[in-house]
């Protein structure tokens, strides 16, 4: 490295971005041909171009998706004659004479958009939503959980679950490694472990069936986080739904017993239909590692007809039974 | 888009042509989203308030009396949207809790690069993920945050170097 190198670093930055003026090109590129520790440098950052470029057009080929996402909230918005409601607003505002007069109209129309915004509801009736949930006949959704003090274990769950049966896939690095199929009737569980090639099948005492039934279905969290103490954070899209949704900071909400420091966990539920879109909590433990689980239910599918297959374990001819 | 199809597409969303918004979300749903990843810098996040930001900015379409100025508009409602957010987050964080929201979801991303951006400061990281979204347009972004030509190539270029700084230590963690 020469004194020139610092001086060019800025340069080198620049020509690789394709922001360097022509006039200044020549010299960096004479300085890059005799410069080997420069040279170095300005590949690293073309590299790191050529990673921002594809980082960018990897985003950019799931932007019609986003795109047709947010039409569709739109169109639901739509429906509810929010839209027509705007130019008779204009109309009102052109005469100055009526402009006071208007200023009423104007917030009754916000008020009027605002609550037609989602649909035939106004607001989430947060004491139904339970009853809700047991007049769903079926629900897939995914639980994602992480703990501080495991770093690396990260994973996330599709739980598919109805009054008579439950599956669980639990994935790592998006590959599945375990399976649970839960017959609540026949009272069996059948695990398989994928990445063992293996699987157990079990009979269950009506505990732990029930036990089981609990921490599948979401209704017991729900149940819990709606006997907590809550406060409204109003109206928000979220995966593209309009939802209305609740915070709590009760340590309540945590049953393992464990001194907790501070808990976080919100609720929001379509303001259409009246189902969770998405549950995310964290807790800190009090300790010195103060570890912190944080856990996110997401992915919904409520009220829907699941194939019974989907409950058959699905085992590999070449998986061994184990004891 | 032109100037005109532009004032034409607005004229006819404020008269609740419902087919105008669609053209209106395709045409500047990635601006918006490049403001508010680089704001945000999570996806996910940007995915919401580019929403949020669009929903709005459509409901009150009707206010908007020069239709040449909604970028700069509709991403101005992106700017306070987002602000809103990490104002909500730094009381989340002063108050000892940490926003949970996205943490699973970061966790389980292994995505190097992501995560340095992430570590850039917003004033940099913001010109920087709009510059590689408007294909390496440095005056553009210039216009798009009301900022001088070569104010915007000096942030793209620390951002640049910051970011190398990132990778690299990164790097050498591993």
């Amino acid at each position: 490295m020469n004194s020139d190198c610092e001086r060019m670093k800025d340069q080198i930055a620049d020509l690789v971005t394709g922001i360097l003026s022509e006039a200044q090109v020549q010299e960096v590129e004479l300085h890059l041909s005799e410069c080997n520790v420069c040279r170095d440098y300005a590949q690293a950052l073309k590299n790191e171009d050529a990673l921002l470029t594809e980082f960018v057009a990897d985003m950019d080929t799931d932007m019609t998706s986003r795109q047709e996402r947010l039409l569709q909230t739109i169109d639901r918005s739509c429906q509810s004659k929010q839209i027509e409601t705007l130019p008779i607003r204009r109309i009102i505002m052109k005469s100055p004479i009526t402009k006071l007069v208007a200023a009423a109209v104007i917030i009754a129309s916000v008020l009027i958009v605002a609550s037609q915004f989602g649909g035939s509801g106004t607001s989430v009736a947060w004491g139904e939503v339970i009853g809700r949930l047991d007049a769903s006949q079926g629900v897939i959704y995914r639980r994602t959980m992480t703990r501080s003090n495991r770093p690396g274990e990260d994973g996330y769950w599709t739980i598919y679950s109805c009054p008579t049966h439950s599956r669980t896939d639990q994935y790592k690095a998006d590959q599945i490694t375990d399976s649970l199929y839960c017959d609540y009737d026949a009272k069996t569980l059948v695990s398989i472990q994928h990445g063992r090639k293996s699987y157990f099948d079990h009979q269950l005492g009506e505990k732990a069936v029930r036990e089981h039934q609990t921490e599948v279905a979401p209704k017991a969290w729900l149940q819990k986080f709606l006997s907590c103490e809550y406060r409204k954070l109003g109206q928000k899209i979220i995966d593209g739904v309009l939802c209305e949704g609740i915070e709590t900071t009760d340590p309540a909400l945590d049953e393992s017993g464990s001194p907790v420091e501070s808990a976080l966990a919100r609720l929001w539920v379509s303001v259409e239909t009246g189902y969770p879109v998405r549950c995310e909590g964290s807790v800190v433990f009090e300790g010195d590692d103060g570890v912190r689980i944080t856990a996110v239910l997401d992915k919904f599918q409520w009220d829907i007809e699941l194939d019974p297959s989907e409950f058959e374990p699905k085992i590999p001819p070449d998986y061994k039974l184990m004891d | 888009m032109d100037d005109r199809l532009d004032e034409n597409v607005i004229r006819a969303c404020q008269k609740g042509d419902k087919a105008a918004y669609a053209v209106l979300v395709k045409t500047y749903y990635k601006d918006v989203f490049a403001q508010c990843l680089g704001m945000l810098g999570n996806i996910h996040d940007a995915e919401d308030a580019t929403q949020e930001a669009m929903l709005k900015g459509l409901l009150r379409i009707g206010e908007l009396h020069k239709p040449d100025l909604f970028e700069s508009w509709i991403l101005q409602i992106a700017r306070n949207l987002c602000i809103d957010f990490l104002r909500r987050q730094k009381r989340m964080r002063t108050s000892g809790v940490k926003e949970s929201s996205r943490s699973g979801l970061q966790a389980s991303d292994d995505d190097t690069l992501q995560r340095a951006i992430s570590r850039l400061p917003q004033e940099l990281r913001v010109p920087l993920t709009m510059f590689y979204f408007d294909g390496k347009n440095a005056k553009k972004i210039a216009e798009k945050l009301n900022i001088s030509h070569s104010g915007a190539c000096k942030r793209i270029r620390q951002a640049r170097q910051q970011l190398h700084e990132l990778l690299t230590e990164r790097t050498y963690d591993e």
